[in-house]
């Protein structure tokens, strides 16, 4: 099984629309495909799936629920093998007590997302973990998991500053094993009209960062698309999101 | 540097300690030892468990009284079990069918994997046995030898078991998934499931449809037990997921035919009796039906009275199961195969009788066989095959265990058995029924609350939420 997190310094950069999609096109090939939402400041796989869970992550991490209650079948049809692990906002909000727990630096809950990783290992194919955005002890655990990290950054300088200090600090303490993708999605930044220059240089800086630092660098283009989307699943699909997602795809089977 | 940033950068150094150590911890955890923890994480987490240490300090003197005193016994079985357990651990390394005594050679076979799952989780469900590195063995095995969603010969993974194997396997997994829960997330139900699917198209559909019949492949006979347990397996399994559809498949429906089916080729209604098997080609129903039919088809019928299959057998399972009494067990409580005389005793009848008994709430009867089996069928090494021939083998011994632990773990089955909904009304059998869970219709928000129920039981089945179409466009 390979365990591929996706990460970046901001929020919204799109690692949810990245994660899930590739989640969504590894089980259509016919791989078993476990994704699990990370993020617990901030989850969002519910609005993918119409659900009303009420097992999550934090039920395991904290209450010692087995594994196998917050694991949930994502029915599309039978021949797609996609569960996933949803985390609950309303849980971390109502017990502050135990968001603090999870908040901090205790390796109990590495050692609890190893042990996952570890049953679940002859199941699947693929482990998929979508991540807080910054510097979290929790994001630093699915890091280390992991076989391939997909870094998001979109271009803007607060994205490039964040970049090159995950850069400089995480990421290049993490196993030399590790495969790095950085994914440079040019989403444009709410409510600026990117000057084109600035916009371009910014590209440029990461593309940079992305030679020097990582293994691959992939570029994604502004889509007009819908989001809370998995288009392998959907009839009439966006074909060019879906060939990024395929590239992207194949670049971590290399 | 002003304050907030130095705060920043103290974070910053905190979070690559943390990062540092967090290698260390998956080099340990890699080779199996557990990770270094902050002491201060741990005494927070354990505050109860250090005030009681302490208390323990204080009050050893007054512990050790207590302690000295003999544990309650949990079964008057107790050392049989134990017995039993040492017999098959040391002789039987694989999963061997020898003999005890016998030259220990590999002779591994699919039944005795299937066999030995099921009386391993049923021991350790009653509360008899607590160890569960043994499963964890057999549970590998069985692995081996599931191939794409059906179980397979051990030694040859082309050829499929008989019915019978395919059904008890099933009911295998359910039991391990139980005990095992939170260490093999590979029983899901989803994917027993998709097991249950494979025996509903290979070997209910087997020949022209809809034929409901339990066949195994390339026969053409087809045997009231298997037709029976598959009945059995297949009501149990709604029971515990709590839907009524695998795969598509109606499971009421599906019950209702079978039952049907089962009237029409095995049922002789003049004389309350059954045959034992049922010829597809050339369509004649033949045999006398031996205990083992007939206690699996009182088991299937006792299952299928808990709901509405829109079928009504002319028969209530607790009559057969008189039945079965009066003509097929002796005065010492043994079961004979097909006549009170006749010489054929075998555990494994005794075993699977205990555990219908039970599994129909017919305790004093449960209680009986389980007596008569420990006084015949025991001896010193574990359990024997049969009166006529008592040699211990790794078979009679996993069949001694299920006679033992049948009483305990039966009373757990039977609590999360949830019907779909409650039975009609009741036909006065005598059958002790239990009490029915409120009806859930199987529309979205019945399932929802089905699920509330057997929340414990199953993971939730969820959707991939579909678009309309136009609301697309509209959005673009
Ligand atoms: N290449 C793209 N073109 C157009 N829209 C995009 C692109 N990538 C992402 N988006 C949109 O950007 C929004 C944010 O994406 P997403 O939720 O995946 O980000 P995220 O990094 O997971 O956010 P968060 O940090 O809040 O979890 C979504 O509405 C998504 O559809
Ligand atoms: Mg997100």
């Amino acid at each position: 099984m390979k365990t591929i997190s996706v990460h970046s310094y901001k929020g919204g950069t799109g690692k949810t629309t990245f994660l899930l999609n590739l989640a969504g096109l590894l089980a259509q090939e016919g791989k078993k495909v476990l994704a699990m939402d990370y993020d617990l400041r901030a989850p969002s796989f519910q609005s993918y799936f119409s659900t009303n869970n009420l097992v999550s992550l934090s039920n395991y991490l904290l209450e010692d629920t087995p594994i196998s209650k917050i694991i949930f079948p994502c029915q599309v049809n039978d021949e797609i093998h996609l569960d996933i692990v949803f985390s609950s906002m309303e849980f971390l909000q109502q017990h502050s007590k135990q968001r603090d727990k999870l908040s901090r630096d205790d390796s109990k809950y590495l050692s609890k997302l190893f042990n996952l990783q570890k049953l679940i290992s002859k199941t699947y194919d693929y482990l998929l973990i979508d991540t807080i955005p910054g510097f979290f002890y929790r994001s630093i655990d699915a890091l280390m998991v992991s076989n391939i990290i997909l870094v998001v950054a979109n271009p803007s300088i607060s994205n490039i500053l964040g970049l090159e200090e995950l850069s400089g600090n995480i990421y290049s303490m993490l196993s030399k094993e590790t495969k790095m993708v950085l994914l440079i999605n040019k989403i444009e930044e709410e409510g600026i009209q990117a000057d084109k220059t600035i916009f371009e240089e910014n590209l440029s800086k990461l593309k940079k960062i992305g030679d020097q630092m990582f293994t691959h660098t992939l570029e994604v283009p502004f889509f007009n698309m819908l989001s809370e989307r998995i288009y392998a699943f959907e009839k009439d699909t966006n074909k060019e999101f879906l060939d990024v997602i395929t590239k992207l795809s194949k670049i971590i089977r290399e | 540097m002003d304050s907030k940033e130095k705060v920043q950068n103290e974070d910053l150094q905190k979070i690559k300690n943390y990062l540092q150590n967090s290698k260390k911890n998956i080099e340990r955890m890699k080779i199996g030892k557990k990770p270094r923890r902050k002491f201060k994480f741990i005494i927070k987490e354990n505050k109860f468990l250090f005030t009681l240490v302490l208390i323990i300090i204080v009050t050893t003197p007054l512990l050790t009284i207590i302690l000295n005193r003999n544990p309650l016994a949990t079964s008057p079985y107790k050392d049989a079990i134990t017995n039993t357990m040492e017999t098959f651990e040391s002789n039987f390394t694989a999963v061997s069918g020898l003999p005890v005594h016998e030259v220990i050679s590999e002779n591994t076979s699919s039944e005795l994997i299937i066999l030995s799952t099921l009386a391993n989780s049923i021991l350790i469900e009653s509360g008899l046995f607590s160890k569960k590195d043994n499963l964890m063995k057999r549970i590998s095995f069985i692995f081996e030898i599931i191939v794409d969603d059906s179980f397979r010969d051990y030694n040859n993974k082309t050829q499929k078991l008989p019915v019978f194997n395919q059904f008890l396997g099933i009911y295998a997994l359910y039991q391990a998934f139980y005990v095992l829960e939170d260490t093999a997330f590979a029983f899901s139900f989803t994917n027993i499931s998709r097991i249950v699917n494979t025996m509903i198209t290979d070997f209910l559909y087997y020949s022209t449809w809809p034929n409901l019949f339990a066949v195994s492949e390339d026969t053409s006979t087809s045997y009231l037990v298997d037709q029976a347990l598959a009945l059995s397996v297949l009501t149990t399994h709604m029971f515990l997921t709590g839907e009524q559809k695998v795969f598509g498949w109606d499971l009421k429906e599906i019950t209702g035919g079978m039952l049907s089916r089962i009237e029409n080729r095995f049922y002789i209604s003049a004389s309350q009796s059954f045959f034992h098997k049922y010829d597809t080609v050339t369509h004649v129903s033949s045999g006398i039906s031996t205990s083992a039919d007939l206690m699996f088809t009182s088991l299937g019928l006792s299952r299928t009275e808990k709901f509405s299959s829109g079928y009504a057998f002319p028969l209530s399972s607790y009559n057969l199961h008189q039945k079965v009494i009066n003509e097929l067990i002796d005065s010492n409580w043994l079961v004979h195969e097909v006549d009170k005389i006749d010489d054929s005793i075998q555990i494994k009848d005794q075993a699977f009788f205990t555990m219908v008994s039970y599994l129909l709430n017919l305790q004093n009867v449960g209680l009986e066989i389980e007596n008569s089996t420990s006084t015949f069928l025991y001896s010193e090494d574990g359990f024997v095959n049969s009166l006529q021939n008592p040699i211990v083998t790794a078979e009679s011994c996993m069949y001694g265990l299920i006679t033992m632990s049948s009483k305990n773990w039966a009373k757990i089955q039977n609590e999360r058995e949830y019907a779909p909904e409650p039975r009609p009304t009741p036909t006065g059998t005598g059958t002790e029924t239990e009490s029915p869970v409120p009806s859930a219709s199987f529309s979205f928000v019945g399932v929802i609350s089905a699920i509330v129920v057997i929340v414990a039981l199953s993971r939730m089945s969820m959707k991939y939420k579909t678009r309309k179409k136009f609301g697309d466009q509209a959005e673009i």
